[in-house]
C-alpha cells in the first residue's frame, strides 16, 4: 500500500515535472518586448512564407522580398504613376517593339557578387519555367546575355506592358542560388544574400518572424535604418494597440474600422491614401439559375442601378474608400481611362432606373413588388472581409429594389475557383496590384488563364469577344500613353454596355509611423524601407 | 499494472494510423487544393496539376495514406510543408511546444483556483463566499473564450499597458493567453468539485464519521476530499480538449505562435503535411494526459486498482 | 410460465416507479430556489425565441441603414445597430433561434447516435465494446477543435453542416456515458430476468436500459445544449460558423469583433444573450441533476 502510494506521488511529481519543464522551455518563440535603439517593427499579420520571392504568395510576403530582398530590371513609383529603371541603367527598344536591350547598373548582390547580365538570364529563365509567373512571362521569346552587362529580352509579339515584367522578374545570384540548392537545400527556406536589395535577411523563423540587416554596400547608398524586425501579430485590435503603445513603428494597411484610434495616436505621423485595387461584380449571363434571368440584359441593368456604391463604401471601408467606376485607378495608373472624361458609360444608385428596367424586362408590378430571385452573389475569403461585406450590402440593395439574392461566402481558393469555371450567378471579387492597364487581359482575353470570370467568348456570340481582344492587343501593340487610353477608353465603354462586370469601390490604405522614424513617400502597395530614417 | 500501462502505450500506434486516417478522409473530400493555393489565379489548370502531381497530392488517397504511414515510422518523416517547404517537424516542433505549454500552465491555472474554490464553497455552502462565487462562476462559464481575450486585451495592454499584446516575448507574455483559456475552465471546475463534494459530503459513510463524532475537519480532509476528487481528476484530464480549443482561439488574438493558428492557417491552403503532423502531435498529447489520468485514479481508487489487479491474474 | 410473470411484474413496478417518479423529482426540484429561477429563465428565453417574430418583423433583422451604422442603443433601436446599421435586437432573437436551433438539434442528434453505441457497446460487451471502445478512443484523440474545423471546412458552413460537426464532436460524451450507465444497469436483476426471458437484445436496450441511462442523459443533454451555444461562437471567430446573412449570435460575436473599441455594445447583447441562456440551462440542468439524484431523497 505504501509502495504504491509513494508511486502515485512520483507519478504525479512527474506529471507536474513535465509541465513545468513545458512551461519553463524557452520562450523564444515570441520576440523582445523593448525596442532595441538601432531597429525598427514592423507588422505581419500572417508568417512570411518564404524568403525567396518566387515562392511568397500573400501580398504582404511580396511586400518584403519584392521590394527590401530582390530588386528588378524596373522598379514601380506608386505616388507618381508607373514604373522607373532599377537595375535596368539604359533600355533600348528596336523599332518593331520586340527587341529589349537593356545595360544594367554596377550593383551587387549582398553576398558581393556583381551583378552580371549571366544573373539576368538565370533569373528570367527561373521566373519562364515557373508557372506562377506565365502571366508576365508568356511573351518573352528569348533571354540572353550580350556581354557582362548588357542583356537582350527579345518576345513573341510587341507587348508595351512588359515593364510589369520587369518589375515582378527579381534579379537573383545565380551562385548563391545553385549553391544552397546544390547543397541539398530549399531556397528560400533559411536566410540568404542572393538579391541586390537594401535588405537581406539575418534571422528568419517561419513562426515568429523574420529580421532584416542593411546592406552596407547597397549600390544606392546605405540605408539609414540598419535593423528591421518583422512580428507577426494577426489579430487587427492587437496591433493597434501594439502601436499605440510603442511596439510598432510602422503600420501599413491599418484595420479601418480603427483608423479614428490610430489617427488619434499618431497625429500628423499617418496619411490614408486611395488603395490600388478595385472591387467588382460579375454577373454571370450564362447562368442557367432561375431560367437564365441574368440572361436578360435588362435584368443586369436593374442590378447596375439598383446597386449603392455609398453604402458598400461605408460597410466595407468604414466610409474610407471611394465608388469606383474605372477598372484601374487613373491616379495611379497613367494608361487608365478617366471617368470624369466621360469616354465610357457608368452606373450609379438609381432605384426608379432599377424599377423601369425590370418593367423592360417584362416583370409585373405585383413581381417587383413580391421580389423577382436573381441568385446568389458569390464571393471570399470571409464573412467580415470586405468583400463578404459588400455582397450583403448589394443582396440587401437588391431586396430594396425588387430582387431577391441569396450570398455565399466561401474560402479563397475554392471560391476564386467556381468564379474562373463560370461556376457562379453574381460574384464579389477584386482585382489589383498593377500598374498597367494591360491587365484588364486578364479579365477579357479568352486566352487568359486566370480572371476570366465573364466568359465573353462563347457560342451565341452574344457579345463581339473578338473586338474585345482586338482593342487589347492594340493596346499594348502602340507605346504612346494617349493613344492607349484612348483604345482603353474604348474597350471599356464596350465592357460596361455588357452589363457584366460593375466596379464597385476602392478601398483605402492607411498608414501611420511612430515618432521614432521619418517616412519620405507613401506608397499604397509596396512600402520601402529605404523611405523610413530615423527622426 | 505495467503491462496495462504497455498496453496503452501500445495503443499510440493505432490512434495515431486512426487520426491520420481521419484527417487524410476528411482533407480529401475538403475543395481546394496546395497547387491553386500556392500558385494563385492567374494560373491554368494544367499547371496548377502539374504543381500538385509534382508535390505528389494528387495521389491516390489511400495511397497517399500508406506512404505517409510509411514515412512517418520507418524514417521518422513527417513530409515538407506544401506552402513553406520546409520539414514539417521544425516547423511544427517549437509551436507544438508552446500551445502545449499553454494548455498546460491553462490546466494548472485553472485547476489551482477551480478545485480549491469549489471545495471551500461546498464547506461552506450558502456562504456569501459561496453565493459570490458561484455566480460569478456561472457568468464566467458561458462567456466564449475569444470575448474574454479581446477583454483582457483592452484592459491589460490598452488601458493599463501592462502586458504586451501580441506574442510570448518574455514570460508576462503568458499571462492573458493563459487566463483567456483558464478562466472560463477554472469555472468549469469550481462547479465539477462543488458539486461532486457535495455529493460526496451527503454519504452515507460521511454521515457515519460524523455520527462516531470525528471533528468536521478530519470528516473533510480524510473522507470527502478523497472521493470527491476522484471524478475532478478525470475531469481534469477531458479539460485538455477544451484547454487546447481554447488555445487556437487565444493563439489567433494573442498572435502566439502555437500550433492551433498554424494549422486554422494551413486548412485553408490544404497543406496536408502540416495539419495531419499537428494533429498526430495533439492526439498522442492528448491520449498521454488521458493514461496518466487513469493511472492516478488507479492508485488512487482502490476499487478501479482492484479491477487492473484482477484483469492480471 | 414463472419467468414470463417475473418479467411482466418487473415492467409494471418500473412503470409505477417512473410515474411516480416524475411527481417526486418536481418537488425536489421545486425546492431548490436556483433551478426555479433557471427555469422562469428559459421558459421567458424560449417565449421570446418563439413569440419574437410576432413582436419584431424579420425585416428589421436585416434592412440596413448606413445612417445608422454603429449606433448605440436608443429607444428604438434598444441594443442599438451593428456595422450594417441593422437593429441588434431584432438580430438577437432571429439570431437566438438559428443558434439554439443549431445547439438543440445537434445535442438531440449526439445524444442519439451516442447512446445508442454506447447502449449497444455496453449491452454486448467483447469484441462488440472492444471495437466500438478503440474507434472512439481514436476519435476522441482528435480535439473537437480541429475535427469540426476539418469537417466544417470540407462540407462548407451551413445549419445543416454545422450540426453534422457538432454531432460528431459532441456525441463521444454519450457513448461512453450510456455504456458505463449500462454495464452498471445489466448486472442488476431485471434485466437478466428479461433477459432470460426471452426477450430479444434490442428489445431489452430499448425497454429497459435506455429509460433507466434516461436520467444521466438528460442531464449531460442539458448541459451539452449550453455548451454547443459558446462553442458555435468559437467556431464563428475560426471564420467557421453560419454563413453572412442570417443572424446567429456567434456571427453577431464574430462581426463585432473589429468594432469593439468603437461600438462595444455590438459585442455586449450578444454576449449576454450567450450568457443568459447558458446560465439558465445550467441552473435548470445542475438542478435536474439534484432532484434526479436518488440519494437526495431525505
Amino acid at each position: 500500500m505504501k509502495r504504491r502510494k509513494l508511486f502515485a506521488v512520483l507519478l504525479s511529481a512527474v506529471m507536474a515535472m513535465s509541465l513545468l519543464v513545458g512551461c519553463g522551455g524557452d520562450g523564444s518563440s515570441g520576440s523582445s518586448g523593448e525596442t532595441a535603439d538601432d531597429t525598427i517593427y514592423l507588422r505581419l499579420m500572417s508568417p512570411l512564407e518564404s524568403t525567396d520571392w518566387q515562392q511568397t504568395s500573400t501580398l504582404e510576403g511580396n511586400k518584403i522580398t519584392y521590394v527590401q530582398l530582390f530588386e528588378g530590371l524596373y522598379g514601380i513609383d506608386e505616388s507618381e504613376g508607373g514604373y522607373y529603371n532599377l537595375l535596368a541603367k539604359n533600355v533600348d527598344v528596336s523599332e518593331d517593339g520586340l527587341t529589349y536591350t537593356i545595360e544594367l547598373v554596377d550593383a551587387t548582390f549582398q553576398n558581393g557578387d556583381t551583378v552580371t547580365a549571366d544573373d539576368v538570364v538565370f533569373s528570367y529563365e527561373m521566373a519562364m519555367n515557373n508557372a506562377k509567373f506565365g502571366y508576365v512571362t508568356s511573351m518573352i521569346d528569348t533571354v540572353t546575355a550580350q556581354d557582362d552587362k548588357t542583356v537582350v529580352i527579345t518576345l513573341k509579339y510587341p507587348y508595351s506592358a512588359i515593364d510589369h515584367t520587369f518589375f515582378t522578374v527579381k534579379i537573383t545570384s545565380q551562385r548563391e542560388y545553385e549553391e544552397i540548392v546544390d547543397g541539398g537545400g530549399t531556397f528560400g527556406t533559411a536566410p540568404h544574400k542572393a538579391g541586390t536589395g537594401p535588405y537581406y535577411v539575418e534571422e528568419y523563423d517561419v513562426a515568429s518572424g523574420v529580421k532584416l540587416t542593411a546592406y552596407e554596400d547597397y549600390w544606392q547608398g546605405a540605408p539609414d535604418i540598419k535593423h528591421v524586425e518583422y512580428r507577426v501579430i494577426a489579430e487587427d485590435a492587437a496591433a493597434v494597440i501594439a502601436y499605440e503603445n510603442g511596439e510598432l513603428d510602422y503600420i501599413t494597411d491599418a484595420p479601418l474600422t480603427e483608423w479614428e484610434n490610430i489617427e488619434a495616436a499618431a497625429g500628423d505621423r499617418c496619411e490614408m491614401v486611395p488603395a490600388n485595387d478595385i472591387q467588382f461584380l460579375a454577373i454571370n449571363y450564362k447562368s442557367e439559375s432561375n431560367n437564365g434571368i441574368l440572361s436578360n440584359p435588362k435584368v443586369r441593368e436593374a442590378i447596375f442601378y439598383a446597386i449603392n456604391k455609398d453604402d458598400i463604401v461605408l460597410s466595407s471601408t468604414t466610409g474610407y474608400g471611394s465608388p469606383a467606376y474605372e477598372y484601374m485607378l487613373p491616379e495611379y495608373v497613367p494608361t487608365a481611362p478617366n471617368a470624369d472624361d466621360g469616354g465610357f458609360r457608368t452606373y450609379d444608385y438609381d432605384e426608379d432606373a432599377a424599377h423601369q428596367c425590370l418593367l423592360d424586362a417584362g416583370f409585373t408590378e405585383e413581381e417587383i413588388e413580391a421580389g423577382i430571385p436573381v441568385g446568389t452573389i458569390l464571393t471570399y475569403p470571409s464573412d467580415n472581409s470586405p468583400k463578404g461585406k459588400a455582397a450583403v450590402v448589394i443582396q440587401e440593395n437588391l431586396r430594396k429594389n425588387g430582387m431577391i439574392a441569396e450570398v455565399e461566402i466561401k474560402e479563397a481558393s475554392p471560391g476564386t475557383i467556381d468564379m474562373y469555371n463560370q461556376n457562379y450567378d453574381m460574384a464579389v471579387y477584386s482585382d489589383s496590384g498593377n500598374y498597367d492597364y494591360n491587365n484588364i487581359r486578364q479579365q477579357l482575353d479568352s486566352e487568359s488563364t486566370g480572371m476570366y470570370i465573364v466568359s465573353y467568348k462563347d457560342d451565341n456570340n452574344t457579345f463581339d469577344w473578338q473586338y474585345m481582344e482586338d482593342l487589347i492587343d492594340q493596346g499594348v501593340a502602340v507605346t504612346d500613353t494617349e493613344e492607349r487610353v484612348g483604345i482603353y477608353t474604348e474597350l471599356w465603354d464596350y465592357v460596361m454596355n455588357t452589363q457584366t462586370i460593375l466596379p464597385l469601390y476602392h478601398s483605402a490604405v492607411g498608414i501611420a509611423w511612430s515618432d521614432r522614424i521619418d517616412v519620405s513617400a507613401i506608397n499604397p502597395t509596396y512600402y520601402h524601407l529605404t523611405d523610413m530614417s530615423w527622426a | 499494472m505495467y503491462k496495462y500501462i504497455i498496453k496503452r502505450l501500445l495503443f499510440l500506434i493505432p490512434t495515431v494510423i486512426g487520426v491520420t486516417f481521419i484527417i487524410y478522409f476528411i482533407m480529401n473530400i475538403t475543395p481546394g487544393d496546395p497547387g491553386r493555393a500556392i500558385l494563385g489565379s492567374g494560373v491554368s489548370q494544367a499547371d496548377v496539376d502539374a504543381y500538385n502531381h509534382a508535390i505528389g497530392y494528387d495521389l491516390p488517397f489511400l495511397q497517399k495514406f500508406i506512404n505517409y504511414l510509411e514515412n512517418m515510422f520507418l524514417h521518422g518523416d513527417f513530409g515538407i510543408s506544401y506552402v513553406t517547404k520546409q520539414p514539417v517537424f521544425n516547423e511544427i516542433w517549437p509551436r507544438y511546444i508552446t500551445t502545449i505549454e499553454l494548455a498546460f500552465l491553462g490546466m494548472i491555472v485553472s485547476t489551482v483556483i477551480g478545485i480549491p474554490l469549489g471545495i471551500y464553497a461546498a464547506v461552506k455552502q450558502y456562504s456569501a463566499t459561496d453565493t459570490v462565487a458561484s455566480l460569478i462562476s456561472f457568468l464566467l462559464a458561458a462567456v466564449p473564450t475569444f470575448v474574454l481575450g479581446l477583454v483582457l486585451l483592452f484592459c491589460f495592454s490598452l488601458k493599463l499597458n501592462l502586458l504586451p499584446s501580441y506574442g510570448i516575448p518574455d514570460w508576462t507574455g503568458y499571462i492573458m493567453p493563459t487566463l483567456a483559456i483558464a478562466i472560463p475552465i477554472a469555472a468549469q471546475n469550481f462547479r465539477f468539485t462543488k458539486s461532486s463534494m457535495l455529493d460526496s459530503i451527503r454519504q452515507d459513510y460521511v454521515r457515519t464519521a460524523r455520527a462516531k463524532g470525528a471533528t468536521e475537519r478530519t470528516v473533510v480532509w480524510k473522507h470527502v476530499l478523497k472521493n470527491a476528487l476522484l471524478p475532478v481528476i478525470t475531469q481534469i484530464g477531458l479539460n485538455l480538449g477544451l484547454l487546447l480549443c481554447g488555445a487556437v482561439v487565444a493563439e489567433q488574438i494573442f498572435s502566439v505562435q502555437g500550433i492551433g493558428s498554424l494549422i486554422v492557417d494551413r486548412i485553408t491552403q490544404k497543406d496536408e503535411p502540416v495539419i495531419i503532423a499537428g494533429t498526430i502531435l495533439i492526439s498522442i498529447c492528448f491520449t498521454i494526459v488521458m493514461l496518466l489520468v487513469d493511472i492516478i485514479y488507479a492508485f488512487i481508487d482502490p476499487r478501479i486498482r482492484a479491477k487492473y489487479t484482477k484483469k492480471r491474474g | 410460465m414463472f419467468t414470463k410473470t417475473k418479467q411482466n411484474m418487473n415492467d409494471e413496478v418500473i412503470v409505477y416507479q417512473r410515474k411516480g417518479k416524475v411527481k417526486e423529482i418536481w418537488r425536489r426540484y421545486k425546492k431548490n430556489k436556483g433551478a426555479m429561477i433557471g427555469l422562469i429563465m428559459l421558459v421567458i428565453i424560449a417565449a421570446l425565441l418563439i413569440f419574437g417574430p410576432l413582436l419584431v418583423p424579420y425585416d428589421l433583422a436585416i434592412t440596413q441603414n448606413s445612417s445608422l451604422m454603429l449606433k448605440g442603443p436608443s429607444s428604438e433601436h434598444i441594443f442599438g445597430n451593428d456595422g450594417f446599421g441593422r437593429d441588434i435586437f431584432a438580430r438577437i432573437i432571429y439570431g437566438g433561434r438559428t443558434s439554439v436551433a443549431i445547439a438543440l438539434i445537434a445535442t438531440v442528434a449526439s445524444c442519439i447516435v451516442g447512446s445508442i453505441l454506447g447502449a449497444v457497446a455496453g449491452y454486448f460487451g467483447k469484441a462488440v465494446d472492444n471495437v466500438i471502445m478503440r474507434a472512439l478512443d481514436i476519435f476522441m484523440s482528435v480535439p473537437d477543435i480541429l475535427f469540426t474545423m476539418a469537417v466544417v471546412y470540407a462540407l462548407g458552413a451551413s445549419f445543416t453542416n454545422l450540426i453534422v460537426a457538432l454531432t460528431l464532436a459532441y456525441f463521444t460524451n454519450y457513448v461512453r456515458l450510456v455504456r458505463s450507465e449500462v454495464l452498471t444497469l445489466s448486472e442488476q436483476d431485471y434485466i437478466e430476468a428479461s433477459s432470460a426471458g426471452g426477450a430479444t437484445s434490442f428489445r431489452i436496450i430499448l425497454s429497459h436500459i435506455i429509460p433507466n441511462a434516461v436520467g444521466v442523459i438528460i442531464i449531460n443533454t442539458t448541459l451539452n445544449v449550453a455548451k454547443i451555444i459558446i462553442y458555435e461562437s468559437t467556431l464563428s471567430f475560426l471564420g467557421l460558423g453560419m454563413p453572412a446573412p442570417q443572424p446567429e449570435w456567434g456571427q453577431m460575436l464574430s462581426e463585432a469583433r473589429e468594432f469593439m473599441r468603437n461600438a462595444p455594445h455590438m459585442m455586449l447583447f450578444p454576449t449576454l444573450a450567450i450568457v443568459i441562456i447558458a446560465c439558465a440551462i445550467n441552473l435548470v440542468g445542475d438542478g435536474l441533476r439534484d432532484s434526479l439524484d436518488p440519494r437526495l431523497k431525505s
